[in-house]
């Protein structure tokens, strides 16, 4: 047998798999969703208010390889394996980015709640379509909470760019605090129905 | 090796301590044990009263360490007693006779062995059965045989043990290891033939527990001990339940269990009802960290040996000096996490049964309340989930987690629903009212095994994590009726049929303190919650 450190390597693996949830945890998108451990179980079924369940049944982990050619030991040290560990939490984040994704596309689809912009260029009337679609946040004052989109780098530029000049539009902005408040006044009718009733 | 680590600890223990194992050790021989004394000095000098596989009655005085010259003449009278009077226990003719045995873990030295033979001659007038001597030979023998092949011989699993048998004994029991050595031998279980054969593995699993667990409670970690023994019956009633023992099987092994759990809470209770604080000198300007956690832990393991012994057992406790600690430490307490659910339910429990309901009531109301109010915000953190053990929350909370270990627990509960559920059973109604926007907020979580008999598991593959998002309107006289009964299919039977074991093992396993079990604690305190028996199918 040739010697070895197993202690010390384990002690690296804990730290690596650290490495690799901070990493995933710093992705604009992943670093907004919180993230629960289930500690024993082989699945987890989600029950929505409406009574309708999804089964995730974890039978297809995410999986990223890396690979370490001996030459690189050799050449590198730790950093070939430095470099590793940042292709699989590469890796893993893209993965798990992706799943986000298809769930979404599964949901969305199964409910509707999709806007077709058939190649059209995006635009402030695409925007508002997409806030009539989806149920708005509120913060316990009933201060609106805008959502988050995810797109591209260049697509991000041009919305950002699109919405800019639409705050200076009157029209935009009333149709915007319409859909708002429209969503609040519902959104307080939930609220209000927290309640215990006879 | 292992008959060197039985020695060593036979060397080192006292005559309460081996008192289980040897207890045991007949059982493996098949002896029927028929009573076991719990406090000190037996009756009429028995410790021990068991029936021999013939039937025959043999008594017990149990010694520690060598017998010479001067201790003998010192327990000269205490062994009169055990050979000369009769056996008075319920159930036994006090004209049968008895074999009497003095035993000890040590050795008789010198001029004792004479003395001890003349008196035994003397004594053989009185009673027909001559006094047996089984010394430390005999009786290393007797556990290395009574093992035979369940202790732990693969390496990895001997390896657990040595580990837990050298442990740090003044520190929280390792609950997970414990449980992966025992749940290791458990599974052999399945392997054994006839009922001879479970009694036996039963009996060594009890044995191997009693090992570790005896070692904690010699130090006076009482708490740690107890929480061993109650793994240990876990273990048995994981067997019970998958296997559906017969309970001839098993009912000797877990009585003697009950008795080590039940000799352990009392000195706990005698020690801590004697102070008049709860604070621990070692290291004391780091004290103040971990006295709040301290006095969860004190009070609910307290409540439940108090509704143990008093309603169960129908022993008196001094109420009012209990009322006085509790009302003095609760104050102190802090909220660990969803950890502290079944020793605050304990707590509660033992209140509502004082006649201070309104004292449970206010447990409960401060429990529900400090889960919501750890998510309330947009940044909330929650409260860490019953997984997380008081230990992990203290280094948690100062700086010795490494960041992988970390986990997000806002917006969720595991516990909430079940403080509810006894709120509205105590028609508090309108406390619910008040919290129930709130409340409703939360995705209520619940874990179910696939498995009843994995309930008993430190940790299970199959089953399955409810997330429920709960209904903004909640239905009072729904709550009230469906919170009135458990069905009885939804809990381990192993439980509804030791329910003595109910408030240790959710105490031991607090991650199990789910709806259906904590309504199980409610009824098995015959409080508000009945059993339903289950629907026979065939009427439909």
């Amino acid at each position: 047998m040739l010697p070895d450190f197993p202690r010390i390597k384990r002690h690296l693996i804990r730290a690596i798999r650290g490495a690799i949830q901070s990493r995933s945890g710093r992705d604009p998108l992943l670093g907004e969703i919180s993230r629960s451990v289930q500690h024993e179980g082989d699945r987890m079924t989600v029950v929505r208010e409406d009574g309708t369940e999804d089964v995730l049944d974890f039978r297809e982990p995410l999986k990223a390889t890396a690979i370490l050619s001996i030459d690189e030991i050799r050449e590198k040290g730790p950093a070939a394996a430095n470099e590793a560990v940042r292709k699989l939490a590469d890796d893993l984040t893209r993965g798990m980015v992706q799943r986000v994704f298809d769930e979404l596309e599964r949901a969305t689809e199964a409910t509707g709640n999709t806007v077709d912009a058939k190649g059209a260029p995006f635009s402030p009337s695409m925007y508002l379509e997409m806030l009539r679609k989806i149920q708005l946040t509120f913060d316990s004052d009933g201060n609106w909470l805008p959502p988050q989109a995810a797109a591209s780098p260049r697509q991000k530029e041009i919305m950002e760019s699109v919405l800019a000049q639409a705050e200076s539009d009157p029209s935009f902005l009333a149709e915007r605090e319409a859909i708002i408040s429209k969503q609040r006044g519902e959104w307080r009718a939930r609220e209000a129905d927290r309640r215990l009733v006879d | 090796m292992l008959e060197k680590l039985i020695e060593d600890w036979l060397t080192n223990v006292n005559e309460l301590g081996y008192q289980i194992p040897f207890c045991e050790t007949l059982v493996a021989e098949g002896y029927t044990v028929v009573h076991v004394s719990t406090h000190g000095r037996g009756e009429h000098g028995k410790d021990v009263v068991a029936r021999q596989p013939d039937g025959v009655l043999a008594t017990f005085q149990l010694k520690g360490g060598d017998i010479k010259l001067p201790e003998w003449r010192r327990i000269r009278d205490e062994v009169a007693e055990l050979v000369q009077l009769p056996v008075r226990l319920p159930g036994v003719d006090e004209a049968e006779p008895h074999i009497p045995h003095l035993v000890t873990n040590g050795e008789i030295r010198g001029d004792a062995l004479e003395s001890i033979t003349r008196y035994t001659d003397l004594w053989q007038c009185q009673n027909p059965h001559r006094l047996q001597v089984w010394s430390r030979r005999i009786l290393l023998k007797k556990f290395i045989d009574a093992h035979g092949s369940f202790l732990p011989r693969d390496l990895r699993e001997f390896r657990r043990f040595v580990e837990l048998y050298a442990g740090d004994f003044e520190s929280p029991l390792p609950k997970a290891r414990l449980a992966h050595l025992l749940e290791g031998l458990a599974g052999e279980a399945t392997g054994q033939s006839g009922e001879l054969g479970l009694r036996r593995w039963i009996a060594a699993l009890t044995l191997v527990a009693g090992y570790i667990a005896e070692q904690y409670e010699r130090v006076g970690n009482y708490l740690a001990a107890a929480e061993g023994w109650t793994m240990a019956a876990a273990a048995i009633m994981h067997a019970v339940e998958r296997e559906k023992l017969a309970p001839s099987t098993y009912a000797p092994s877990l009585a003697l269990l009950y008795s080590s759990l039940v000799r352990t809470l009392d000195r706990f209770a005698s020690e801590v009802l004697g102070c008049s604080n709860l604070s621990v000198s070692r290291y004391g300007l780091t004290d103040p960290y971990v006295y709040g956690v301290r006095v969860t832990l004190v009070l609910g393991w307290l409540s439940a040996w108090a509704l143990d012994r008093r309603w169960r057992r129908g022993e008196a406790i001094d109420t009012e000096r209990l009322f006085e600690l509790i009302t003095r430490e609760y104050p102190a307490r802090m909220l660990a996490g969803e950890v502290d659910w079944p020793f605050l339910m304990c707590l509660a429990l033992y209140l509502d049964r004082d006649w201070k309901q309104a004292d449970a009531e206010a447990v409960l109301i401060n429990y529900a309340d400090s889960i919501i109010r750890s998510n309330r915000g947009r940044t909330a953190h929650g409260a860490p989930s019953p997984y997380w053990s008081h230990g992990k929350v203290l280094r948690l909370a100062h700086g010795m987690l490494a960041p992988s270990e970390r986990e997000d627990f806002g917006g969720q509960s595991y516990t909430l629903h079940q403080a509810l559920d006894m709120l509205v059973r105590r028609i508090r109604r309108q406390a619910l009212r008040v919290m129930w926007p709130r409340a409703s907020k939360l995705i209520s979580y619940d874990f179910v095994p696939d498995q009843l008999s994995d309930y008993f598991l430190w940790r299970c593959k199959a089953g399955n994590l409810r997330a429920v998002q709960l209904r903004r309107t909640a239905s009072w006289s729904t709550w009230r009726s469906e919170s009135a009964a458990l069905d009885q299919r939804l809990v381990p039977s192993a439980l509804v049929s030791n329910p003595e074991w109910v408030l240790p093992f959710l105490l031991t396993y607090p991650h199990r303190a789910n709806r259906s079990l904590s309504a199980l604690a409610e009824a098995v305190n015959a409080r508000y919650v009945h059993l339903s028996a289950p629907r026979d199918n065939s009427e439909d």
